[in-house]
């Protein structure tokens, strides 16, 4: 080993820490060299020098200082040392330790299951608290729903009324349209009558809003009023008279 | 702590200290004299080799031990509690110096002025003890203040590393731990600032 190889490393080998190949290499040149070995040597007395400095002692008002600063701490400061502290038996109290993440960890399993309940699909829930239909709709079902089972909004209202309106069968109805009277003139008409359907089902023209200007079609709409049988509407699950107002329209189809 | 903790500190003799800093979590103000004991002239001793004026040492010293205390709860004894209070002296210390330093930028002050004024040494009070007479009593002494003035000449993360490993004879890992950076830069750090102090020595004898 050269000297400028060994001169930086004599720090390292005087506290002895180099490594063991290292350190048998640079003694050798240290017995061979006498320049680096007066190195070595004022090394060690300025060890010695700077061991030898006096160590400050810690004087009695230190102690003093030191627990009046604490005692003034801010109110926030004591707190969080408080709560600090706390923390630091729980921590260090093994079975208080396991007691506080046992109790931890039924807390967040209680608040998953109320959070996984709430937000579960309206349609799981049974009938759904709005009676509409179609994609957006449905999107709007699940946040009431989720809003529900959260006991954000209230119930909806039931209708305390009635549960269904009066009509006509069908049936009668496509009669109608497909009578020869019904398309004897080859001209658009149209016309609104009230009907009255009574608790047996049976209805009759009770009068006329806007008459046809055929007047069959008039005719022929009371004989088939006349003999079709209704729905009657309900109330309370009774059947109760009530009125229908119906609008037909004839409109000609070119051919 | 932890169960697995406890087992480590057993195995690594630490449990002494950490049981001390325990009961000192647990509020027992006699502990914290305790602690105080055995650390404030530990912290004293490195603050003063760090800034050189002994009011500004004790300054240090109060910060450090508030430190402490404030942070009793954050310490889990990853490393030594001495390693741990060195690191909070150090850093302190550290910072200090630099504020020291920002008003010496700014013209306002001088820490070396300061310490012509203020540098009164008031625990060298076995200094005579063992000296035959007091010609050699005051070229000690001179010795003494020369170095101490070297010292302080020295940049000072060099001075740190330097004052923890030959006075306060820390191992280099100990020294890495409390300054918070790798043994390679503790080695170089320490290298360097004997480096100086030796040439600044010869040149003062020569």
């Amino acid at each position: 080993m050269l000297c400028e190889t060994v001169l930086p490393l004599l720090s390292e080998f005087f506290d002895g820490v180099l490594d063991a190949d290292t350190a048998a290499q640079v003694s050798q040149h240290l017995s061979q060299c006498q320049h680096c070995r007066r190195e070595l040597d004022s090394l060690a007395d300025l060890h010695n020098r700077l061991r030898s400095l006096d160590r400050m002692q810690a004087p009695e008002y230190l102690r003093r200082l030191v627990q009046r600063r604490i005692a003034r701490e801010p109110w926030r400061a004591r707190v969080r040392n408080e709560l600090s502290r706390y923390w630091s038996i729980i921590r260090t109290t093994e079975g208080m330790w396991y007691a506080t993440r046992v109790l931890g960890t039924i807390m967040a399993a209680i608040f998953f299951l109320t959070i996984s309940s709430a937000i579960t699909p309206f349609y799981l829930h049974g009938a759904s608290p709005v009676n509409t239909t179609g994609w957006p709709s449905l999107r709007a079902e699940v946040g009431v729903s989720v809003l529900n089972r959260l006991g954000m909004t209230q119930p909806p209202l039931k209708m305390a009324g009635r549960s269904g309106p009066a009509a006509i069968n069908d049936l009668y109805l496509v009669e109608y349209g497909q009578k020869e009277s019904a398309s004897r003139e080859a001209k658009d008409d149209s016309f609104s009558v009230v009907t009255v359907v009574d608790r047996s089902g049976s209805a009759k023209v009770q009068s006329v809003i806007q008459p046809p200007s055929d007047k069959t079609l008039l005719s022929d709409f009371n004989e088939m009023i006349s003999s079709a049988r209704c729905r009657p509407a309900s109330e309370n699950g009774q059947a109760v008279p009530s009125h229908l107002v119906l609008t037909f329209s004839k409109i000609f189809v070119y051919e | 702590m932890y169960p697995d903790e406890l087992a480590l500190a057993k195995q690594n003799g630490a449990v002494t200290e950490r049981s001390i800093l325990e009961q000192v979590d647990s509020g027992i103000g006699l502990t914290f004299e305790e602690l105080f004991e055995r650390y404030s002239s530990m912290v004293s001793s490195l603050a003063f080799r760090i800034l050189g004026d002994q009011q500004e040492a004790l300054d240090v010293s109060q910060e450090v031990f508030l430190t402490i205390f404030r942070k009793m709860d954050s310490f889990r004894g990853e490393s030594s509690l001495k390693t741990w209070i060195y690191r909070i002296a150090v850093h302190r210390a550290a910072n200090r110096f630099r504020w020291w330093n920002r008003l010496r930028r700014r013209g306002t002050v001088s820490l070396e002025e300061h310490l012509a004024k203020n540098a009164e040494r008031e625990f060298s009070g076995d200094l005579n003890s063992g000296i035959q007479s007091p010609e050699e009593a005051l070229l000690q002494e001179e010795e003494r203040a020369g170095i101490e003035r070297l010292l302080l000449q020295l940049p000072v993360q060099q001075r740190i590393a330097v004052v923890m490993r030959d006075i306060e004879g820390l191992s280099y890992e100990e020294i890495a731990e409390s300054m918070q950076i790798n043994v390679g830069t503790v080695k170089s750090r320490i290298a360097r600032g004997r480096e100086t102090l030796k040439r600044h020595l010869k040149g003062v004898h020569s």
